[in-house]
């Protein structure tokens, strides 16, 4: 079963857009055509147009020192070739306007679709070979580029892409930039649209094997926590009338013999469950004492693989943040401790919100915490006990997991850990496999 | 490579259009051969089978081997670097061609073609130059564009697959290339603006002179004539007599700028002149040739003719009163000997290509200094004839009234016979010798002429039978009596000697083609011609032509295409007029010309006002003396510059409200900042110096804490705190300052004024 989560662009809330300054947001600032003087500024010399600029100076200095008319008539043709390339992007460019479209959440691994809405405000005169990128490349967030080969004057196109972010974290960008070099790609100039905006990108979702949470040992466990609360099997909450529709099975017989009449168990509301992940994802750092590798697993010889290692954290925080999404999509209540550069302790909790917090708490989550895991919890006082289900998730197991099992064990009603090499890790969690990516474009003229 | 077919035509006619007229240059029929193969393979290939002609590592393997090809022709060859290097860029684009291209590639191979252009610039100054300059700003422009969006379109995609995995499958399967409307304006546009720019920088860009930076000379070799050259051999026959190599182009006018009608067969323009016979057994110069004794003449017979004003007298003006002249206007290619061709006799020189040059007053050869362009263009001034009392000037200026008759050294070997047959010619010339001299001897001379005309001798352009050791020209008078022109004027020479009368081998230039559009000669190469000069007294050299006249067939173009060969020639010659040869005094022509047209419709008027004024009135008036033509080219012209005015107007106005604005939104921050300063705006000046030396407050401190730490690190700012005091009372406190303390303050400011950053680093 597909873990749940976010399914695509829109689960938290509409995708954002991020204009450009002269777009709807600040229209009273909008004013085209932009200044000659800044478009002039942002006029660069590609490298094409270095060599040929250089290749017209050599002409012509041969030119004038053979006198040879011949070559200064080329000479002087190609200046006047690399004036035209010089002038007609800065003519282009003036009326173009762009406004990206995309949305504020992504999950890690799966496409991201962008798009691109090119607008040609000018009243004649095309636009060609535009290019729109990002201004700022975020790390591990490469936005792809757009290209409209031919904008009509008044028209505008939309660019859709599909973009992919490998890894989870928060992502800021900066503006939109739309550029061109037509036609002879000496020269190009660009325009910059400030458009802040900021994705924040889930940790990879993938899928949990049947329901790990329909565990035999955990229905007994929850049944004797009831027994603890003093509630038989027998003793329900509440009698009630017997109405037409509710199945026989239900008839107290007892008592509706006493009552005269039938009377029906009514079921108290079940309890809900709660899950509470414990994170702890990046390898001690400290291996004496406390930290001392899980000898029962074969870890690679050092030194560590810097990526291997990553991969793993990256791995087993994509394993807790389907556990979580699958948990509270069942209903479940679903807390959460990490060990991070920020501790991170949430409270057992439910419903899209829950969701929310949880996932984005995942994504916050640094390395760089001096305080252990167990230090950690040892500080919770849950008001309501630890009846709760544990899954202490970890990249490499070693004696403080264990210890801080142990004292999950006498307090929760469940502990599991989760691993890479154990069977919860092995047997139940299906990481996110790839996406086929699906797209689309259109264009409308004036 | 089949995703664009227009760039694949536009490729093959912008290298045809090149690479094949370079081959016929050339003279190389191989050559010819392969491009045209390569390039028909191509097409064929493209057309009909859909793949490339050429598998890469075969292409590579060519390309390299035109590589090695071209250090063999440079290294070994000695071929012209410039055109070494051509050989190469054609092989290079040819191989692209025939393969299965990339963008890339397609790039590559137009930009050398481009650069193809540049060797066709140096080597070429034919009008065909032109007309591929056409073809490139129109076929190549638009071939560049579409390549550009075809190029920036595979930046994109190769960015997107590398940057996100989904966008493989957005990819577009094809490709689209630029639609046929917009590839033609954009092209038009383009060129247009190439084009005018262009020929504003051609025509006003100085030329600042030749060799500035060195010697840049794609030509050398490129032009040798026959018999131009420091000796006449006869081992040694030049093939450029058939040659349409165009060597220049002579207009002839009489006194009166009138044009001179020369009798057929044109014009006899003088090279170089040999007046001794003479062998040697030794050395490179070993054989039998005729030089010119002149090399071993006193300096004093040369002089010297420095060019003022662009002009120079060869003669008294009074020694040529009333004489009958010819001026000659000369557009020639400057050869390596640096010889003026001339009319005989000259008597002015008038260029500005050059600024002296000297003359030889034996045999009045024009002789030039120095590095010349490769077109220069002169003005020769010569006497139609020559009456007797010129002859005597130029007799006197020779310092001797007859020529030395310089018999050939070492005598002939077959000298016996040579005398034998000057004697029959003699007895043939049916006159006493005693009666008249100068009769004589012109006798004796057409006696000669008539003698080598007869169907004894033929004229012919082959090689004469091997001479072995034998002398060449007795071979020629006494056995084979065939050969071309250099041998006929030769023996004419010789046979002169043997009898006394001074003679000598001229060597030149004879006719041209004529055309009648332009009334100008047309001199190629195949026009080089020989014949000789014989002393008659009272008349002075006299031109004798004793080559048969089967040679003076007219080679030229067949009748049908004679017509457009004549206009060819035209457009030739125009254009190496006023594109080839154009320099700063054909620049000064074109701007009197045109101040000359433009002043046309103003008539008189001198004042400015008054001339625009009647200028108005023409356009707007019909004057009978305008016709239509010109009317609608002063209306060009007027609309031109209206259409400019207000362009300037509009650039300048744009110019001029920035920085108005400008101004303008800087006066008013400093009206603000003096209106919140009040009097306090000794502040804003110190503020002002400590950021011209890098000091500038940080945020997080307030102006005393920053004057506190400047007069701590820097003692020469220690009244730093003072300032800043004072300016805190006159600011907020309204309190005003005391004249010393303005002085002090006036005197502070000056000496930060007056302090540098390396001092006050120096001080801190």
């Amino acid at each position: 079963m597909p873990a749940s989560g976010i399914q695509g662009p829109g689960v938290a809330g509409k995708p954002s857009t991020s204009s450009v300054s002269a777009g709807a947001a600040a229209a009273e600032t909008t004013r085209f055509p932009r200044s000659r003087w800044a478009l002039l500024r942002s006029l660069k010399i590609t490298f094409a147009g270095l060599l040929a600029l250089i290749v017209v100076i050599l002409i012509g200095l041969a030119a004038l020192n053979s006198e040879a008319n011949l070559l200064f008539l080329l000479f002087s043709l190609s200046v006047g070739l690399v004036v035209f390339g010089a002038v007609v992007p800065l003519f282009m460019i003036r009326w173009i306007e762009v406004e990206r479209v995309i949305s504020r959440a992504a999950v890690a691994g799966r496409v991201l679709p962008v798009s691109y809405v090119v607008r040609n405000h000018g009243r004649w005169g095309a636009a060609w070979g535009l290019v729109i990128e990002e201004t700022a490349a975020a790390s591990f967030l490469h936005l792809p580029r757009g290209f409209v080969q031919e904008l009509p004057a008044g028209g505008h196109e939309r660019v859709e892409l599909l973009a992919h972010c490998p890894r989870r974290g928060r992502y800021p960008l900066k503006g939109v930039r739309a550029r061109s070099s037509f036609p002879l790609g000496l020269f190009s100039c660009e325009v910059v649209f400030p458009a802040e905006a900021e994705i924040v990108v889930y940790p990879a979702l993938g899928s949990l094997r049947g329901n790990p949470w329909r565990d035999q040992r955990w229905a007994d466990a929850q049944t004797s926590r009831q027994r603890r609360a003093g509630l038989a099997a027998e003793e329900l909450d509440g009698l009630r009338e017997y109405r037409d529709g509710d199945p026989l099975r239900l008839i107290h017989w007892r008592r509706s013999a006493h009552a005269g009449d039938l009377v029906v168990r009514d079921s108290p509301p079940a309890q809900p469950t709660q899950l509470i992940l414990l994170l702890d994802p990046w390898p001690d750092s400290d291996f004496g004492g406390e930290g001392k590798p899980d000898r029962r697993r074969k870890r690679k010889a050092s030194p560590v693989d810097p990526e291997q290692q990553d991969r793993e954290v990256e791995l087993i925080i994509s394993a807790a943040a389907t556990a979580a999404c699958d948990a509270l999509e069942r209903g479940h209540r679903v807390g959460l401790i990490a060990r991070g550069q920020v501790p991170v302790i949430i409270p057992p909790g439910s419903g899209r919100v829950q969701r929310q917090r949880v996932l984005h708490e995942l994504t916050m989550l640094r390395a760089g915490s001096p305080e252990m895991l167990d230090e950690l919890v040892s500080r919770i006082r849950w008001s309501s006990g630890w009846h709760a289900r544990c899954l202490l998730c970890v990249s490499e197991l070693n004696d403080q997991h264990r210890r801080l099992a142990r004292f999950l064990s006498r307090r929760a009603e469940m502990v599991s850990m989760v691993a890479p090499g154990t069977a919860w890790f092995d047997s139940v969690f299906i990481p996110a496999p790839p996406i086929a990516p699906e797209a689309s474009s259109e264009r409308r003229g004036p | 490579m089949n995703g664009y077919p227009r760039l694949f035509r536009s490729q093959v006619v912008l290298l045809s259009a090149v690479a094949v007229p370079l081959a016929i240059a050339e003279d190389s029929l191989v050559r010819l051969i392969l491009v045209v193969g390569a390039i028909g393979a191509a097409v064929l290939s493209y057309v009909w089978r859909n793949k490339p002609a050429l598998a890469i590592p075969l292409g590579r393997i060519l390309v390299l081997a035109a590589f090695g090809w071209l250090i063999v022709e440079y290294v070994w060859l000695d071929e012209i670097p410039v055109v070494a290097l051509s050989h190469f860029m054609i092989s290079f684009c040819l191989v692209k061609l025939l393969q299965f291209q990339t963008d890339r590639e397609r790039a590559q191979s137009l930009v050398v073609c481009f650069l193809l252009l540049v060797v066709a610039a140096i080597v070429s100054g034919d009008i065909l130059f032109f007309l591929v300059l056409v073809l490139y700003l129109t076929v190549g422009l638009r071939a560049l564009i579409s390549l550009h969006l075809a190029v920036e379109r595979g930046r994109v995609d190769h960015y997107n697959r590398r940057v996100s995995p989904f966008m493989a499958a957005l990819l577009p399967g094809g490709t689209r290339e630029l639609g046929k409307r917009p590839a033609m304006d954009f092209t038009f546009a383009g060129a247009m603006t190439a084009i005018v720019i262009g020929a504003a920088i051609f025509v006003l860009s100085p030329r600042a002179g030749v060799g500035m930076l060195g010697h840049l000379d794609a030509r050398d070799g490129a032009i040798s004539v026959t018999g131009l050259g420091s000796s006449l051999s006869f081992d040694r026959i030049s093939r450029i007599q058939t040659s349409d190599q165009e060597v220049g182009s002579v207009r002839l006018k009489d006194e009166n700028h009138q044009e001179y009608s020369c009798p057929e067969p044109g014009p006899y323009l003088r090279g170089l002149v040999y007046d001794q016979y003479s062998g040697s057994s030794a050395g490179r110069r070993s054989g039998w040739e005729w030089r010119k004794t002149g090399d071993r003449t006193a300096p004093m017979r040369e002089q010297h003719c420095s060019l003022v004003a662009g002009s120079a007298s060869l003669l008294s003006p009074a020694d040529i009163e009333d004489a009958s002249r010819v001026v000659q206007e000369f557009r020639m290619r400057s050869s390596d000997l640096h010889v003026l061709l001339a009319m005989y006799p000259a008597i002015e020189v008038r260029s500005d290509d050059f600024e002296s040059l000297r003359k030889n007053n034996d045999d009045q050869v024009l002789w030039l200094h120095g590095r010349l362009r490769p077109s220069i263009r002169y003005e020769i001034v010569s006497l139609a004839g020559v009456p007797e009392e010129i002859a005597a000037v130029l007799a006197k200026k020779r310092g001797r009234s007859e020529p030395i008759v310089q018999l050939p050294d070492p005598p002939l070997p077959r000298e016996d016979r040579v005398r034998e047959l000057v004697a029959k010619l003699s007895a043939d010339t049916k006159m006493p010798v005693a009666v008249d001299d100068a009769r004589w001897r012109r006798a004796y001379a057409e006696q000669i002429c008539k003698y080598l005309g007869s169907s004894e001798f033929a004229y012919t352009l082959e090689r004469p039978p091997p001479a072995g050791r034998r002398e060449p020209l007795s071979a020629f008078l006494l056995d084979h009596k065939r050969g071309h022109c250099e041998y006929f004027a030769a023996a004419m020479a010789l046979l002169c000697q043997y009898r006394g009368i001074p003679a000598r081998v001229v060597t030149g230039y004879r006719g041209g083609d004529y055309n009648s559009l332009g009334h100008y000669y047309v001199i190629r190469q195949k026009h080089a011609h020989s014949w000789v000069e014989v002393y008659i007294p009272r008349s002075d050299w006299v031109q004798f032509d004793p080559t048969p006249a089967a040679n003076q067939v007219d080679r030229a173009a067949r009748p049908w295409l004679a017509g457009l060969a004549s206009w060819r020639d035209y457009l030739q010659f125009e254009w190496a007029n006023l594109v080839v040869s154009y320099d700063a005094s054909t620049r000064t022509q074109l701007f009197r010309g045109f101040a000359d047209w433009l002043r046309r419709p103003v008539g008189d008027h001198k004042n400015i006002i008054e001339s625009v004024g009647a200028f108005i009135r023409e356009l707007f008036w019909w004057r009978a003396e305008l016709g239509l033509y010109n009317r609608l080219l002063y209306w060009f012209f007027a609309i031109m510059v209206l259409v400019m005015v207000v362009l300037l107007g509009y650039v300048f106005g744009v110019l001029g409200l920035w920085a108005g604005r400008y101004g303008w939104a800087r006066h008013l921050a400093r009206a603000q900042e003096d209106a919140v300063l009040g009097d306090a705006e000794f502040y804003r000046r110190f503020r002002r110096r400590l950021r011209s030396l890098g000091l500038r407050r940080p945020a997080d401190q307030t102006p005393a804490e920053f004057a506190a730490e400047l007069a701590r690190r820097y003692p020469s700012l220690s009244d730093a705190p003072s300032v800043v005091r004072a300016y805190y009372r006159v600011a907020f406190g309204r309190g005003g300052l005391l004249p010393s303390e303005k002085a002090h303050i006036e005197a502070f400011l000056q000496r930060l004024r007056t302090l540098d950053p390396a001092q006050l680093a120096a001080t801190s």
